[in-house]
């Protein structure tokens, strides 16, 4: 759905992307991961056909972005971080202006409005003027502009800066209903726990490079796939921290504070199932134990990119 | 792409939203009536002072160019800029729709409250037109389609300021300057201020028609004849005239908007279409300035299309990022030079090409335009002697003018990354306001007898070496001492220039090869990981 090929973008002397390779599959939630700098807009903005890269092809439904800018943007919706908007225009004249300029019918303009005024949450405000809304509000009006023409790729760039607690669970839920209703989705976000439950593929780009690509799954196997456990007990800690030190597939314990301690674990279910009865075995008293994989901030520090700002 | 979209205005998303927007009751009572009440003043006026007939048609007519040529132009220039600086811009660059129909519906949108108003004015204009035997109601119809036409051209030329700005806040205040100078230039070179009795060099105004029916009228205060309305010595109405240069010169205007409209990262020109609005516009003066003397038309020649070639070229002049990208690219593809008219390249050979046809519109001046002299204005109607030796000597003035600030231009883009503003400021600054600030210095200290003493002080600045390339050829002995200052400063500039500019061609390909080598030595920083991850 969405492919770049050997993609470079050049400021003066400056190689703000070198030689990016990716695609996103219809269905995938795509997170491109990366400090402040290391290309990530400017990827996107290529992608959008904002920036004229100085080389590279990049294919939008099979559509070459360069050789036919008009007829691919039909299939992109675009939502920035910060999003600027007409303040003389009211809330339903915003998505009119942008349904009309992405040949939504006339006759079913209105209803496409409403629909998407709705999913968003903001009916009620169809009649206000632009300038009366929240920073949150102009959040979701943008997000409902960006999906209003039904696109097959959707391009996100930290769209949930500024949103409330229930925008965000609004953006969480549109987001896995877009990769469930077979589109293409690429957003950027430092606020990588969030991305975790919505991404279903990533991309970690530093300095104009992308270092790593793929499914998350993929990722973690190539990163060598460590899941860590989570122990909470009643008593018996100096036992329990002596088992695990010498437990050949256990390493890295730590204690966690409040009688947790965390630790990483080789192994299947089996072993895990086996790990968690000998504990109980030496009759030290059990309250919780979880075993999970490792997250986006996990990976992303494993990775060795700098640190997120 | 069909044509319907481009002409449907009800069916343009952004024209629609102007149209929304901008005729809400609120705001939309007001400013009209103020313009009414303003009509009925005049009215009023012409019926307590009994000014000559079609006194009253000039203060609508200044009250219809106020609204549309200023007061649109401000609005569409600095709303775009708006919009661009917002970013909101970039969304509408994302969407299918076509960037010339964006254009066209902010072109049309955005002033569409001053076209409302020009509508309350125009009974007013008719009424008058009904009461005077000079702006009859024909003329009146001519003139009202001129101003539509015009302030179509205008805004478009507003809407490519407004893009091209850096800052929104800029915008405004560099439009209504330019409005006032075409208005000014215009009503000068009409013979308003001057006494000169030829037209508008280029006619983008309705000014031409006005006075042209002020001095056929005979109008109070319209002293002299109108010049002939003749286009290469066809007689041609100015009405279709205008029309005719303003769709053309307005299509590469629309063309260049459109372009920066799509990209931002784009030159307004690709050099091919640089040449041709230089050339469509060499052809269309040469046309309109058909029966003036040849010294009149060399003047003009000299001065307009030496400054015209300067601008296109600033217009499509490489700053060193555009440069390195297109090197680059060119590398990807197996190729280590960059065509001639590739957008990316520098300015070398375009600015030769662009020099030949200044040459040939010169040699064009010299041997082709009729020379018959001005009908029966005695002051125009003289033939003109020249010395036709001495005329391609004071060719090659304006030729080597335009090389050494193009190749300058371009040395200064292609070498400097910051403060190229500045840097190229000061330069024009010493190169052409020092000489002709210290020549005016002296002749006004009283140490100099004659102007023509101060001449050599002068002659240094394109302003007055540009006037002496068509005056020498009026002389018969060419005098050495004056050619050799004119001569030596663009001889100077334009062969050191050439030669810094080749030398950083030659700096930026060499780094770009080291660059390239360092890229291949550094390993994928994806294997370092892997080879972290296998340990």
């Amino acid at each position: 759905m969405v492919e770049v090929k050997g993609l470079r973008v050049d400021y003066d002397s400056f190689c703000a992307v070198h030689d990016l390779e990716f695609h996103v599959e219809p269905g995938v939630v795509y997170g491109l991961i990366g400090p402040n700098g290391s290309g990530k807009t400017t990827t996107m903005r290529a992608i959008l056909g904002l920036l004229e890269p100085t080389y590279g092809e990049i294919y939008i439904n099979g559509i070459d972005m360069q050789e036919n800018p008009d007829e691919a943007a039909k299939y992109i919706g675009f939502m920035p971080d910060f999003p600027p908007m007409y303040e003389d225009l009211l809330v339903w004249e915003f998505l009119d202006l942008f349904a009309a300029s992405y040949y939504v019918p006339k006759s079913q303009r209105y209803e496409v409005i409403d629909h998407y005024l709705d999913l968003v949450g903001l009916t009620e405000k169809r009649n206000s003027f632009i300038p009366g809304l929240s920073r949150g509000m102009r959040q979701r009006l943008m997000l409902a502009k960006t999906l209003i023409p039904d696109p097959n790729v959707v391009i996100l760039d930290e769209p949930a800066s500024g949103m409330d607690p229930h925008g965000r669970a609004d953006l969480k839920r549109i987001m896995i209903e877009l990769g469930q209703r077979g589109k293409a989705v690429i957003i950027s976000s430092h606020i990588l726990t969030e991305m975790n439950e919505f991404c279903s593929a990533i991309g970690i780009m530093e300095r104009g490079h992308m270092i790593v690509s793929g499914s998350i799954d993929d990722i973690r196997q190539k990163m060598g796939n460590q899941e860590h456990c989570e122990i909470r007990v009643l008593g018996k800690e100096d036992d329990l921290q002596h088992f695990l030190k010498e437990h050949p597939q256990v390493h890295s314990c730590k204690p966690m504070g409040n009688n947790k301690y965390r630790f990483h674990f080789r192994g299947d279910e089996m072993a895990t199932s086996q790990l968690l009865a000998a504990i109980v075995k030496r009759g030290i008293p059990v309250v919780s134990f979880i075993q999970q994989q490792e997250n986006l901030e996990d990976l992303f520090l494993k990775i060795g990119a700098r640190q997120l700002s | 792409m069909a044509f319907k979209e481009y002409i449907q205005l009800s069916e343009n998303p952004i024209f629609v939203r102007y149209v929304r927007s901008s005729l809400r009751r609120d705001g939309l009572f007001t400013p009209m009536i103020i313009v009414f009440t303003i009509c009925v003043l005049i009215v009023f006026w012409e019926y307590q002072v009994q000014p000559p007939p079609g006194s009253g048609y000039h203060f609508i007519f200044v009250l219809q160019s106020i609204i549309l040529f200023l007061m649109g132009s401000y609005k569409v220039s600095t709303t775009i800029a708006k919009i661009r600086e917002s970013t909101i811009l970039d969304f509408h660059r994302v969407t299918p729709l076509p960037a010339k129909v964006q254009a066209i519906g902010f072109i049309l949108g955005i002033p569409i409250r001053d076209y409302l108003l020009y509508l309350v004015t125009l009974p007013f204009a008719w009424y008058f037109a009904t009461q005077s035997k000079v702006f009859t109601l024909s003329v009146v119809m001519e003139l009202s389609i001129l101003q539509l036409t015009t302030a179509i051209f205008s805004h478009t030329l507003s809407f490519l300021i407004g893009l091209s700005t850096n800052k929104a806040k800029n915008s405004g205040p560099r439009t209504i300057g330019l409005m006032i100078g075409i208005s000014y230039l215009n009503s000068m070179s009409n013979g308003l201020f001057l006494g000169f009795n030829f037209y508008s060099t280029l006619f983008i105004s309705p000014f031409n028609l006005y006075i042209y029916h002020l001095r056929t009228g005979n109008f109070q205060g319209a002293v002299q004849p109108p010049p002939p309305a003749v286009f290469f010595g066809f007689d041609a109405p100015i009405f279709w005239q205008t029309i005719f240069t303003q769709i053309i010169l307005g299509s590469f205007i629309f063309l260049a908007l459109s372009r920066r409209l799509h990209s931002e990262k784009v030159a307004l020109l690709s050099k091919p279409q640089a040449l041709a609005l230089l050339f469509t516009s060499l052809v269309l003066t040469i046309g309109i300035l058909w029966p003036y003397p040849k010294v009149i038309f060399l003047g003009i020649y000299s001065y307009l299309f030496t400054v015209l070639a300067m601008i296109i070229g600033t217009v499509v002049t490489t700053n060193q990022g555009d440069y390195i990208r297109g090197c680059q690219r060119a590398r990807k593809f197996g190729s280590n030079r960059l065509g001639v008219f590739n957008s990316l390249n520098v300015n070398v050979v375009l600015l030769l090409l662009f020099s030949l046809l200044l040459l040939t519109g010169f040699l064009v001046g010299v041997f082709l335009v009729s020379d018959q002299g001005m009908g029966n204005n005695p002051q125009m109607g003289r033939q003109s002697t020249l010395f036709t030796g001495n005329l391609l000597v004071g060719s090659m003035i304006p030729i080597l003018t335009l090389l050494s600030f193009g190749w300058g231009l371009q040395y200064f883009h292609l070498a400097m990354k910051r403060r190229v503003r500045s840097v190229i400021t000061l330069w024009i600054f010493l190169w052409w306001i020092l000489p002709l600030a210290i020549g005016s210095i002296l002749s006004m200290g009283g140490n100099f007898n004659k102007n023509a003493d101060v001449l050599p002080f002068m002659l240094p600045s394109p302003f007055v070496s540009l006037g002496y390339a068509f005056g020498i050829g009026l002389e018969q002995n060419l005098k050495v001492d004056q050619l050799f200052v004119v001569f030596t400063p663009i001889v100077i500039m334009s062969s050191i220039f050439l030669a810094l500019t080749l030398r950083e061609i030659k700096i930026i390909r060499q780094q770009l090869d080291k660059s390239l080598n360092e890229d291949k030595e550094a390993a994928p920083l994806i294997l370092e990981i892997e080879e972290e991850n296998e340990e």
